[in-house]
């Protein structure tokens, strides 16, 4: 065993745990003879040190845990629904809203928005109301009090709606429109109204690109509405009501 | 209640390592919140079909990580990002390994690793897991453990001694 493969062999070694490898064993061998790989392992062994301090030195939010143990609560309701399935669809459907566009310790700024609503779209989503008429979207919209005077972005041209639904963010009414891209692809438009942010800063009146979790957004302000567009190939909607 | 006690009591044992794995992978604390509820809310539907209870904790780990690849893929749908495997070989040894690093640049560093050693690397520095232990939580073979270890420790020292590392995506909390 040479200089390098003892090197090879001991990059990932933790003092007093070769993991039961020969391989290793026969590399620490080695290095007890060299003065020079001697000092190399005690840097390795150093640098290890370091970088394990600095992840587990990782700060944990103050409020996860209470999100996590307010989360088990669902669990009861969960099980005893096995005997009502139907009960338990809608528990079930109620609480992941909670779960997704819940209040609790969320940031309630622009960004927050953006960054829910895409995980909304990414995981699974759901449509009210599935439909090529785009004034039955925005009727259902208006009806259910979600904003329903807005304005389709130019870019989205001719691209026909399919769809949309009635959300809540902080409690406060959001209207999703859902439109037919090419392929697979699909856009999402949220519609809130501006007053819904208490912090941060907004978009302006120019659609502003930003990367939220790998998709490309576009957001701006209009008539005292936020915008929120991105499209993505994703999965089908969570039961799609029937269209009407 | 004495479910709720006992469910409390692991919370209370693997939040905190089980929300470092996450950050350690996406880098982002929303992400990393919900992916560490999301494995206690599994927890709570399934857990009670592990029967041996020294696996809890590797249990864990395991369904985050998993969550955390299912959500990766759906991610790689909108975007262009590639998740197979290098095969490049063992990246050059540095002579001396970093001796000064923070932990801003520690993170950056992980996450500029090539996507598959990150949580290989995270685990063995994070929890202290054997070869064997990993390649258990990671559902990985046991060589392909320690080959991405090796490989992701020397690309992580040298991502170190080049200095600041470029930030692979922008930080998206708002």
């Amino acid at each position: 065993v040479d200089k390098s493969e003892a090197k090879r062999r001991l990059l990932s070694y933790r003092g007093g745990r070769s993991e039961n490898d020969p391989e290793v064993e026969e590399a620490l061998a080695v290095a007890r003879q060299d003065p020079e790989l001697e000092e190399w392992l005690a840097k390795q062994s150093s640098f290890h040190g370091g970088i394990s301090r600095e992840l587990r030195g990782i700060p944990v939010p103050a409020h996860l845990k209470a999100a996590i143990l307010k989360e088990q609560i669902i669990i009861p309701f969960w099980r005893r629904a096995e005997f009502l399935l139907a009960a338990a669809c809608l528990v079930l459907g109620l609480l992941l809203s909670a779960f997704w566009f819940g209040p609790a310790g969320e940031d309630q700024s622009f960004a927050g928005f953006r960054s829910r609503m895409v995980a909304f779209a990414l995981r699974e989503y759901r449509m009210d109301i599935l439909t090529n008429d785009p004034a039955q979207i925005r009727e259902y919209l208006r009806t259910h009090g979600a904003p329903a005077d807005y304005s389709i972005p130019p870019t989205l041209g001719t691209t026909p709606e399919i769809g949309g639904a009635r959300l809540s963010w902080q409690a406060k009414p959001v209207a999703m429109v859902c439109f037919k891209g090419s392929g697979k692809q699909t856009s999402f438009m949220f519609v809130l109204d501006q007053r819904a942010f208490d912090q941060g800063p907004l978009p302006g009146p120019n659609p502003e690109r930003r990367s939220v979790r790998g998709v490309m957004t576009s957001s701006w302000i209009q008539d005292g509405r936020a915008y929120l567009l991105f499209s993505g190939e994703v999965p089908a909607p969570v039961a799609p009501a029937p269209s009407r | 209640m004495a479910q709720d006690t006992d469910f409390e009591r692991l919370v209370n044992l693997y939040y905190p390592p089980l929300y470092r794995f996450a950050f350690s992978l996406t880098r982002q604390e929303s992400d990393a919140c919900d992916l560490t509820q999301q494995t206690f809310l599994i927890w709570a539907r399934k857990g009670h079909q592990l029967n041996d209870a020294n696996k809890v904790k590797s249990w864990l780990f395991t369904t985050l990580h998993r969550e955390y690849l299912q959500q990766r893929r759906k991610m790689a749908r909108f975007s262009d990002l590639e998740f197979s495997e290098s095969e490049s070989e063992l990246p050059e040894i540095p002579p001396v390994p970093p001796g000064r690093f923070d932990g801003p640049a520690v993170l950056q560093a992980v996450s500029r690793l090539e996507p598959s050693f990150q949580a290989p690397i995270a685990l063995f520095y994070l929890e202290d897991y054997s070869y064997q232990e990993i390649a258990e939580i990671l559902e990985i073979p046991l060589g392909t453990v320690k080959s991405r270890i090796s490989r992701g420790i020397a690309q992580l020292q040298n991502l170190l001694l080049a200095g600041e590392p470029r930030l692979a995506g922008k930080d998206c909390r708002g």
